[in-house]
């Protein structure tokens, strides 16, 4: 299902964070982390590619805010997954964010990272068609 | 407490007069407007009530001063008196003070009833700074449903052709009465204002104590789902998963039963989690199933130390997996085996200790981490942000685990 996408856990519960990580690993799809902090997440990030994340909101140092908008800027397709609600900053901006609640089985949301994949790729194509179109000759 | 002075002239107190005076015609009409008004006010706008009353006062008694003045006391001294909402000359004087054994205010709650004096800063130099002649002063004391006075209403005449009579009296001592109901108004207000506050909060911490609450058991489920989830993907047989589950379910219960005695009492969470009662909780299966054993054999010592809620779960799970270890191939297992568990605190980091002598002998270094292994690793240095050490050695398992205080009491 994944198809070699690695994802960056971020989860600082550790049976929450392993069983996220093996779900991953079934669906095919190649695990960075789990990270339980964001300083672990901000390290992980300078040394690894990734392609799609899962973020816990509430970590061991600090809220999730920084690993968030480092990601959605880059354009990597994000899902928080909390028992929280998204800190108040994170909402505002990124309003049409996906939220998923504790407890949701994690293959649910690994269809949602699928999907959320799915729409990039769709939006990157699109994007180079009409970059193509532009630059067509006259 | 006599407001009168040895040297008062025989004319300042000239109560007697108001009764002598042939009262001007009262203007019912007009001071029935002006009650009506006045309690209409109290309804819309109560901070309005005194000024306005005051304004009322000197215009129904035909003054060109007056006030409110309300008595502060001021243990062990005699107290003062404070200028509320002064009016006409005196308008600027408003907040000041006079003493409640040196003024005409004084004189007033001395004798408990209206008075009148004439030319006053003959006596009270203060009253001289308003730079006009104050010919004569009436004053009725001012009632809130005390037999005691709060203060006294006053009306000056900076004229010398006008003069108060019984009817200013009679008008003034009603305002006043008024004055002391708006008062009281404003004081119960305060009150209820108060007391609605402490309820907003009262239901307010009540409210975020339930969203804790259902947070935390949200957690806990998925906690126990991931639980569930691991320990099948790990466990050989289902015998064995469900002795897994079940350890690792009674730790996470027992470790959430030392936090939940500190839930209560004025919505305050209080954390009694400590160290010492994690470690004891953990221990307790194996204490109460090796009967036959010395109890010494399960040793825990070291400053006590609370522990916050956040890192209590995943200690917790880390203890009970190092224990379950124990039982199932460590020092725990045979009769004679020792765990000591010890610990201290060093430049703002817990060190513990975790030490099994006298077990049944480790062969080699195991090779490859279990699942059980990963998830310690796991839960110290990715959730506490520590440190793991092991040392295996033939006649000794030894732990060291060093967490940062500031995660362990978040």
């Amino acid at each position: 299902m994944l198809n070699q996408i690695s994802v960056l856990i971020v989860e600082n519960e550790p049976f929450i964070a392993l069983d996220l990580a093996t779900a991953v690993e079934e669906a095919g799809g190649k695990v960075i982390g789990p990270a339980g902090s964001v300083r672990e997440a901000l390290m992980l990030i300078e040394q690894h590619l990734v392609q799609a994340a899962i973020l816990d909101v509430s970590l061991s140092d600090r809220d999730v805010t920084p690993i968030a908008e480092l990601l959605i800027e880059g354009g990597i397709p994000v899902i928080f997954y909390s028992g929280l609600a998204l800190p108040v900053a994170l909402r505002e901006r990124y309003p049409s964010a996906s939220i998923y609640n504790k407890p949701t089985p994690p293959v649910q949301l690994l269809h949602k990272l699928v999907a959320l994949m799915r729409t990039r790729k769709v939006e990157t194509v699109l994007r180079g068609a009409r970059l193509a179109t532009s630059r067509s000759p006259k | 407490m006599a407001a009168s002075l040895p040297n008062e002239p025989h004319d300042l107190l000239i109560t007697d007069e108001l009764h002598h005076r042939i009262a001007h015609k009262a203007d019912y009409q007009r001071e029935k407007l002006a009650i009506q008004d006045l309690a209409r006010q109290m309804a819309e706008q109560p901070d309005q009530v005194l000024p306005r009353l005051v304004h009322l006062a000197m215009e129904l008694c035909g003054g060109q001063s007056a006030g409110i003045s309300l008595y502060e006391a001021q243990p062990p001294g005699p107290g003062i008196f404070r200028w509320h909402h002064l009016a006409g000359r005196y308008a600027n004087f408003s907040g000041g003070t006079v003493p409640r054994d040196f003024s005409p205010s004084g004189v007033c709650f001395d004798v408990d009833h209206p008075i009148l004096m004439a030319r006053p800063e003959r006596v009270y130099d203060f009253l001289s700074e308003a730079g006009v002649p104050n010919y004569e002063v009436l004053l009725v004391p001012l009632y809130a449903g005390q037999p005691d006075p709060l203060g006294t209403l006053w009306v000056i005449s900076h004229d010398e052709a006008i003069h108060f009579d019984s009817g200013d009296a009679r008008v003034t001592t009603e305002l006043a009465a008024f004055a002391g109901l708006a008062l009281k108004m404003i004081q119960d207000a305060s009150v209820l204002r108060a007391s609605e506050e402490r309820l907003n909060l009262a239901l307010h911490q009540q409210e975020m104590l339930t969203r804790e609450m259902s947070h935390r058991v949200k957690n806990l489920f998925a906690i126990a789902i991931g639980m569930v989830s691991i320990s099948a993907k790990s466990a050989a047989t289902a015998q064995d998963m469900a002795k897994t589950l079940l350890g690792r379910l009674n730790a996470l219960a027992r470790a959430h039963d030392l936090v939940l005695r500190g839930l209560h009492a004025n919505g305050q969470i209080i954390r009694e989690a400590t160290l010492t009662r994690l470690l004891e909780a953990i221990f307790q299966p194996h204490t109460d199933l090796a009967r036959t054993g010395d109890p010494k054999r399960i040793v825990i010592s070291g400053p006590d130390l609370v522990i916050g809620e956040r890192a209590l779960t995943s200690l917790a799970l880390v203890l009970h997996e190092l224990a379950t270890n124990a039982a199932k191939y460590g020092a725990l297992s045979i009769g004679q085996g020792l765990v000591h568990v010890t610990w201290q605190i060093e430049a703002d980091n817990l060190l513990l200790r975790w030490e099994e002598r006298k077990g049944p002998g480790i062969e080699k270094t195991p090779t490859g981490e279990g699942f059980g292994s990963i998830l310690v690793r796991r839960s110290i240095v990715g959730q506490l942000g520590g440190e793991l050490d092991y040392i295996w050695k033939p006649e000794r398992f030894s732990a060291f685990i060093s967490i940062p205080m500031e995660r362990l009491s978040s």
